[in-house]
């Protein structure tokens, strides 16, 4: 059964003549209890793509279904961690949890809050910083108390919009393992938005890399058994021809990328020199 | 009357900037949770535009203790305001000097009355600063 389901979506900011297409036409269905991987360079529209999952964005056309339900808004059951963290800068460890918790599970008595706030700081290790404000914290940290909000939720599927982009290699590959961890505890469907090939052969279940020019390239399916061991794959032959295959995917990708900008900027340059003889020439058109 | 009407638009203005510049992601975190509204204005809105808001009482403080001073001139009220124009009035030898310190009174309230906000500002909102 596929818990979240995009139906040829397409989406962009702007209007009319400076207005560019992000995504277009994706087709993509997440499966209940899957980790998806969504790989692709920056601004290819992945964090686009989180907004639309979380209902933060209406689709310009297309439709977004949860649960074979049409999504007309964010709610608590799809979690996002945002890629900028996104803490109350005002709020302790424990209120920044709190305040998922209380809002999510309003019903509860003080006690079981209490007590669903602290799971969570537990699963991410942050007991001890509880009283600490988000600038006390370090990068790696502060990524936790976020993915400890989105989990406090208890949402039905996790919306990880670049959760470990902005830490250091060693932090990053620590939360990786954490991350395995925490999901084989929860069991929550996942979406991962990520620019690491490694860290989305590392965590997922399926990998869908996003090309360029905002659709989807093929389904990689990641047939590793769990819990899987970071140095063990290093030697792991499936590993090595899975990574090689998506990187070889990504580089043909950005090639064409790269292709087209020159052309763009060649146009741009040509109709630059002689304004009054090409600007109506249809090759002088941003090329879509 | 006058003084509300002089002190009310720095307020004014710096709460909506500082209303209307709070970050995305926080709201969008709202929007997510599906925070009561309630909730939303008291852990994500006045937080974070707080800061905005202290500048702009500041800053109605300080026009609201000048034109206060003026319209006690002007309208004849008691007050050290009238105390200057009287002074200014009368001719008398000693009035430079009793202008002089009326004056200096008139700054320094207006400093303590500038240091007490701020004091309340660091009390009530949360420093950016690590």
């Amino acid at each position: 059964m596929s818990i979240l389901e995009l139906k040829n979506v397409h989406a962009g900011y702007g209007s009319a003549q400076s207005r560019t297409e992000v995504l277009k036409g994706i087709d993509l269905r997440v499966e209940d209890g899957e980790l998806l991987a969504v790989l692709g360079f920056s601004g290819t529209g992945k964090t686009t793509l989180i907004s639309l999952l979380a209902g933060l964005k209406a689709p310009d056309k297309g439709e977004v279904f949860f649960k074979d339900a049409p999504v007309t808004g964010p709610g608590p059951e799809r979690g996002v961690a945002f890629q900028s963290y996104a803490l109350m800068p005002w709020l302790t460890v424990e209120d920044n949890i709190g305040l998922a918790v209380g809002a999510v599970h309003a019903k509860a008595s003080r006690a079981e809050r209490k007590a669903l706030t602290e799971k969570y700081m537990g699963m991410v290790g942050l007991t001890h910083a509880r009283d600490r404000r988000p600038a006390e914290l370090s990068g790696g940290m502060r990524q936790r108390v976020s993915v400890a909000r989105a989990l406090a939720m208890q949402p039905e599927v996790l919306l990880l919009d670049e959760p470990l982009s902005a830490l250091d290699a060693l932090t990053r590959a620590k939360l990786q393992d954490e991350f395995a961890e925490i999901r084989a505890e929860t069991d929550a469907t996942m979406v991962l938005i990520t620019n690491d090939v490694d860290e989305a052969i590392f965590l997922a279940d399926r990998i869908v890399p996003l090309n360029p020019d905002g659709t989807l390239g093929p389904d990689y399916r990641v047939a590793l058994p769990r819990p899987r061991n970071r140095v063990a794959l290093n030697h792991d032959e499936t590993y090595h021809r899975l990574r090689g295959d998506i990187t070889k995917y990504l580089m043909e990708a950005g090639e064409m990328r790269k292709a087209r900008v020159t052309v763009a900027s060649f146009c741009r340059m040509w109709c630059r020199s002689s304004p009054s003889k090409h600007r109506q020439t249809r090759r002088c058109r941003r090329p879509t | 009357m006058t003084v509300t009407l002089c002190s009310l638009w720095p307020t004014l203005i710096n709460t909506a900037i500082g209303v209307a510049s709070i970050d995305r992601d926080l709201v969008n975190v709202g929007r997510v949770l599906q925070l009561s509204w309630y909730t939303k204005v008291f852990k994500v809105v006045l937080p974070s535009a707080l800061p905005y808001i202290f500048t702009g009482l500041r800053l109605s403080l300080g026009v609201g203790w000048m034109v206060l001073i003026a319209a006690e001139m002007l309208a004849q009220n008691p007050g050290l305001g009238k105390f200057v124009w009287d002074e200014f009035q009368n001719g008398s030898s000693d009035s430079l000097a009793r202008i002089m310190v009326a004056v200096l009174t008139i700054g320094i309230i207006g400093f303590l009355l500038d240091r007490l906000m701020v004091a309340l500002e660091t009390a009530v909102t949360h420093s950016p600063s690590r």
